[in-house]
């Protein structure tokens, strides 16, 4: 009888936390392929995501749910979307082995290809600083930095070589990479440009992406362990959390505006809101059977999420 | 003038006329200067023709492995591709889309690996490789001739 009454207990409580998050999808023209996604700060503003298959940068407007497909030149193949400060979108374009810029305005193309002499790099995601300097990562073992106001575009070997993947900056401004195929994460010394390699406790774990809360603390999506991992930089301790399922896979993670953490699984294809005074997972999920989140992103109140596999942008909003 | 001609042709057929060619009509077997810058030409001319394919393979490095040991990465490893029905290393966790397609036939050939490199989701509606799409068929067929080499 009391194991009856905590099982309804929890099954009130965890329909109470859903039915406080909506769910709404956007559909995509088919075959474009959409990766990476960026919400504009501003309520209601543009989502910016890159089309990976076509070679386009997508702009959706939530009002209308109109969809401008802006191409970005021959064998492009973007992969990661980041807006800057003025809320221009940039991309890192793997196709064209170049960062793009793209005006908002008139859609202009400027694009600053990466240096001959390190061939094909594979450009995967990319974050500005406090600084407003460009820093990206290249999943053939590289990471980098360009200056928009000078052009000023710097190459760097990665520790461990390939893997470089996901990256993201604290609100201190310092600037932390995963490493999937070399299971680290990495902190960028902002003084010599030098990758700092920080081990998760979980060997061969493969750290894909990262994001950091608030307070700068790191959290890492890993895709092999299927754990969800905290690095506190002040103390250097990691904590650990296993996504629900027999086999999860955590590919993507981002934190929204009130710290909680949202991670995309895709052995049983849902996004999962982590609190972190709970230690519990939450499950949410669209009406696609394969969505295939490959990035989060948000703005206060909103969690964006790209669904590659369903041809569709879903928003998940919450009170 | 007729060396360097040869030096911008790429297939070996063409390199063994070539030296053959010059040794005939030189004569000279065992000092044949002629035969020594050809030699030269083959060894630089193959090297480039090699990095070629090298250099395709970039496209894939990230996620897949040439060398035996190394099967930790987010693609499959790629030793023994040809002639292997697709989503089949037991190691492995593919997508059910491609242990799919495997079970319905779908065996690696230079036909089918051209189709896939082309548009893998094309070939494979749902695969989870869908950042790589060599258009170029010149490149493809580069890229396909140095793997047969590489992953045997």
């Amino acid at each position: 009888m009391r194991r009856l009454i905590v099982t309804l207990v929890l099954a009130l409580t965890a329909a109470t936390a859903a039915a406080q998050v909506t769910v709404q999808e956007y559909p995509l023209p088919p075959r474009l392929g959409a990766h990476d996604v960026w919400a504009d700060p501003a309520p209601d503003g543009p989502v910016w995501f890159s089309a990976q298959r076509s070679g386009h940068l997508g702009r959706l407007d939530p009002k209308t749910g109109k969809v401008e497909l802006i191409p970005l030149g021959q064998n492009s193949a973007p992969h990661g979307v980041i807006l800057d400060a003025d809320g221009a979108p940039w991309l890192t374009d793997g196709g064209q082995n170049a960062i793009v810029r793209v005006d908002p305005t008139t859609k202009a193309v400027t694009r600053w290809p990466l240096p001959q002499s390190r061939g094909y790099v594979n450009l995967n995601t990319a974050i500005f600083d406090r600084g407003g300097v460009h820093w990206f990562t290249g999943q053939n073992g590289i990471y980098g930095r360009l200056d928009p106001k000078t052009g000023d575009l710097k190459v760097f070997d990665a520790p461990k070589g390939r893997g470089p993947y996901g990256i993201h900056v604290t609100p201190e401004g310092v600037v932390y990479y995963a490493s999937l195929a070399g299971s680290h994460i990495a902190r960028i010394d902002a003084a010599t440009d030098k990758a700092v390699m920080i081990e998760p406790p979980t060997p061969g774990q493969g750290a894909r992406r990262v994001w950091s809360d608030s307070a700068g603390v790191v959290w890492v999506s890993e895709w092999n362990s299927g754990q969800l991992s905290r690095y506190d930089p002040r103390t250097g301790q990691w904590r650990q959390w296993k996504a629900p399922g027999a086999r999860p896979r955590v590919y993507a993670v981002y934190v929204d505006e009130r710290d909680k953490v949202w991670v995309s699984e895709w052995a049983d294809q849902v996004m999962l809101r982590f609190d972190q005074a709970t230690e519990k997972f939450e499950a949410f999920k669209s009406s696609s059977g394969t969505a295939d989140v490959r990035q989060i992103h948000g703005r206060r109140g909103e969690i964006w999420t790209p669904e590659s596999a369903a041809d569709k942008l879903v928003v998940y909003r919450y009170r | 003038m007729r060396l360097r001609s040869f030096a911008a042709r790429r297939t070996r057929h063409a390199r063994v006329s070539i030296t053959w060619d010059c040794w005939r009509r030189c004569g000279k077997k065992r000092s044949c200067p002629g035969l020594a810058l050809a030699l030269l030409v083959i060894v630089s001319g193959g090297a480039a023709w090699a990095q070629d394919g090298a250099s395709l393979f970039q496209r894939c490095y990230a996620c897949h492995s040439l060398e035996v040991a190394e099967r930790n990465l987010s693609g499959p490893n790629l030793r023994g591709l040809f002639g292997r029905r697709a989503g089949a290393l037991d190691a492995f966790e593919y997508s059910l889309p491609l242990r799919e397609a495997g079970r319905r036939g779908l065996v690696w050939t230079a036909e089918t690996l051209d189709r896939f490199l082309e548009d893998p989701e094309e070939l494979v509606p749902g695969v989870r490789m869908t950042g790589v799409r060599l258009r170029d068929a010149g490149e493809r067929r580069e890229l396909i001739r140095w793997l047969q080499g590489a992953t045997r």
